[in-house]
């Protein structure tokens, strides 16, 4: 056996490293400079412009007040282009291209009819948002790894979660009255895995749904213990399918929400594919997730698992969801950088795709409007 | 397995040192007296070239930025070591970015692949788990103490002792097991 410090030594001399040079240094630190002074000037222009915008509106509702015979009217103080986000504050105008939200706050809401954006309350600034089947609170990630709920107007806000192993990815119950994320690996050293639990909102009482183990395999292929994750339920609220690596690719498997055994829907290699990021259309019908592999970008297939085909293709297609009429998918084509991922809907009968914005993440909160989620340099 | 000598840090070692009475380096010079070895150490913690670059980056682009500050210290490279190592943790505190960078990219460890089939102490270096390896590089091939490196990892320093020997067991056992 070779003493530890030479073999540490050789394995690092043997690392093939591509160029890295000063000018190649500088060149990336410039861009990313660039960036984030072009980010902080969008910014301070939409905040000069809502400022501008609040003091007219301030001062016509002031003309409002004049006395009777006045012809002046003023203007609605809200101006959300979507249902249950009045008087969160003004709609920020709609520039192009799309800046994106202020780095520190991460949501916000766009209408697909009429680009209008409105950036969600920062009371519920988080990431991984979703929304409630009535459309009237979200789940998201927030502090330190926990979910929270609240309205969409930001109000109610509550932590639900309070385990010390973080959760994220939070999914709503077909009924609104529970919500499964993922919990357990806290940091990529962390050498336990994420498995799936279920939240009763009214008790606060969680199961553990999934039991997921460490494994060498997950630890060398993904590099760091993944387990369970992204949780979404059947839309008869009776399974929740999940993400999960065990060593042979990426895989879509179900379990029944009581827990138990599991089952294989799509991907870890079957047929040379694997899958990410399953969710099921809202009649439970088709199967939507990103594919690798041998099909590569946003496929479909039966309930089952079964006559699984690409639907938009790409190399890093990911992140499905579908509308509340089951007619389209927004999904994230992830090929560039972090921070300039791009969000895009394809209609499911004609594969049409649409730019949409650009963002990490995207939710639909009605069949017209999604939240897109992003951040900015981390 | 036989006692393994502490590895002089680099600020004690002859190259890359500053010598008493020697000014301080430029950036410039740093760099590239530094970059390589980073990278190296990095790519063998993270197993990725990618994430050995970003964070590369990040950790010599921070100490740029405070390189009036900074540029004066006798343990430039420690304190390199130690941005980068906090960038690393950091990083992967950020859950959800961890969960999308491993979930967007197909599995990536082209460190080891690159040398895995015709080096078994590579292939052996490979099947330990990242925070095993990463206590295993700043102990051994660093010199960082346990305290340290408990420290830069955000773990008890028993938690590194444990690490450690839990790196270097798999290690012998696999190498044993190959040469048998």
């Amino acid at each position: 056996m070779p003493e530890t410090r030479p073999l540490l030594e050789r394995v690092m001399e043997r690392v093939e490293l591509r160029p890295f040079t000063l000018e190649g240094f500088h060149d990336r630190r410039d861009r990313k400079r660039r960036n984030q002074r072009i980010t902080a000037g969008v910014v301070g222009i939409a905040v000069f412009v809502a400022a501008v915008w609040i003091v007219t509106s301030v001062g016509s509702l002031d003309r409002s007040e004049t006395p009777a015979g006045s012809a002046e009217t003023g203007p609605a103080v809200s101006n959300c282009v979507v249902t249950r986000c009045t008087e969160t504050g003004p709609v920020q105008p709609t520039p192009t291209p799309y800046p994106g939200p202020a780095p520190e706050t991460t949501g916000y809401l766009i209408d697909l009819n009429t680009g209008e954006m409105t950036q969600l309350p920062k009371s519920i600034a988080g990431i991984g948002y979703a929304v409630s089947p009535d459309g009237t609170m979200v789940a998201y990630i927030s502090g330190d790894n926990a979910v929270f709920i609240a309205s969409l107007d930001g109000t109610d806000v509550q932590q639900v979660t309070h385990d010390q192993r973080g959760a994220w990815a939070p999914a709503w119950s077909p009924d609104g009255e529970a919500i499964s994320y993922a919990s357990g690996a806290y940091t990529s050293v962390d050498e336990d895995v994420n498995n799936i639990f279920v939240l009763d909102l009214a008790t606060g009482e969680t199961s553990q749904v999934t039991n997921e183990k460490p494994t060498t395999e997950t630890n060398l292929s993904v590099g760091l213990g993944l387990g369970a994750i992204f949780p979404q339920f059947s839309p008869d609220g009776a399974s929740i399918i999940y993400e999960v690596h065990r060593g042979d690719g990426f895989s879509m498997r179900i379990v029944p929400v009581t827990g138990g055994k599991s089952a294989l829907l799509v991907g870890g290699g079957k047929n040379d594919v694997e899958a990410k990021w399953g969710t099921f259309s809202p009649d439970g019908s088709t199967l939507a997730a990103s594919c690798l592999g041998r099909l590569e970008g946003i496929c479909i297939a039966h309930a089952d698992g079964t006559k699984l085909r690409v639907l938009v293709s790409g190399p890093s297609l990911v992140e499905p969801n579908w509308s509340p009429d089951g007619t389209r998918i927004a999904y994230t084509d992830a090929e560039q950088p972090v921070g300039e991922y791009k969000i895009f809907v394809v209609d499911v009968a004609t594969g049409e795709t649409t730019f949409v914005a650009e963002g990490i993440d995207s939710e639909w909160l009605d069949d017209h409007t999604l939240i897109i989620e992003n951040f900015g340099p981390p | 397995m036989g006692e393994v000598a502490r590895l002089p840090r680099r600020s004690e070692a002859p190259e890359g040192s500053i010598p008493p009475g020697r000014e301080s380096p430029s950036f410039e010079e740093f760099f590239e007296d530094e970059k390589d070895r980073l990278l190296r150490v990095l790519a063998v913690i993270t197993g990725s070239r990618g994430e050995a670059e970003d964070l590369a980056q990040e950790a010599f682009t921070r100490m740029f930025e405070r390189w009036d500050e900074v540029g004066h210290m006798d343990d430039l490279a420690g304190y390199l070591h130690r941005t980068a190592m906090n960038l690393f943790r950091s990083q992967y505190r950020r859950a959800r970015v961890a969960l999308k960078r491993a979930a967007f990219s197909t599995p990536e460890r082209d460190v080891f692949e690159a040398v895995e089939e015709r080096d078994l102490a590579t292939q052996a270096l490979a099947r330990l788990t990242p925070r095993q390896r990463a206590a295993l590089v700043l102990t051994e091939a660093l010199g960082y103490s346990g305290e340290e490196t408990g420290r830069l990892l955000g773990i008890k320093a028993s938690t590194v002792w444990a690490l450690t020997h839990q790196a270097r067991t798999a290690l012998k056992g696999t190498l044993e097991a190959t040469d048998a």
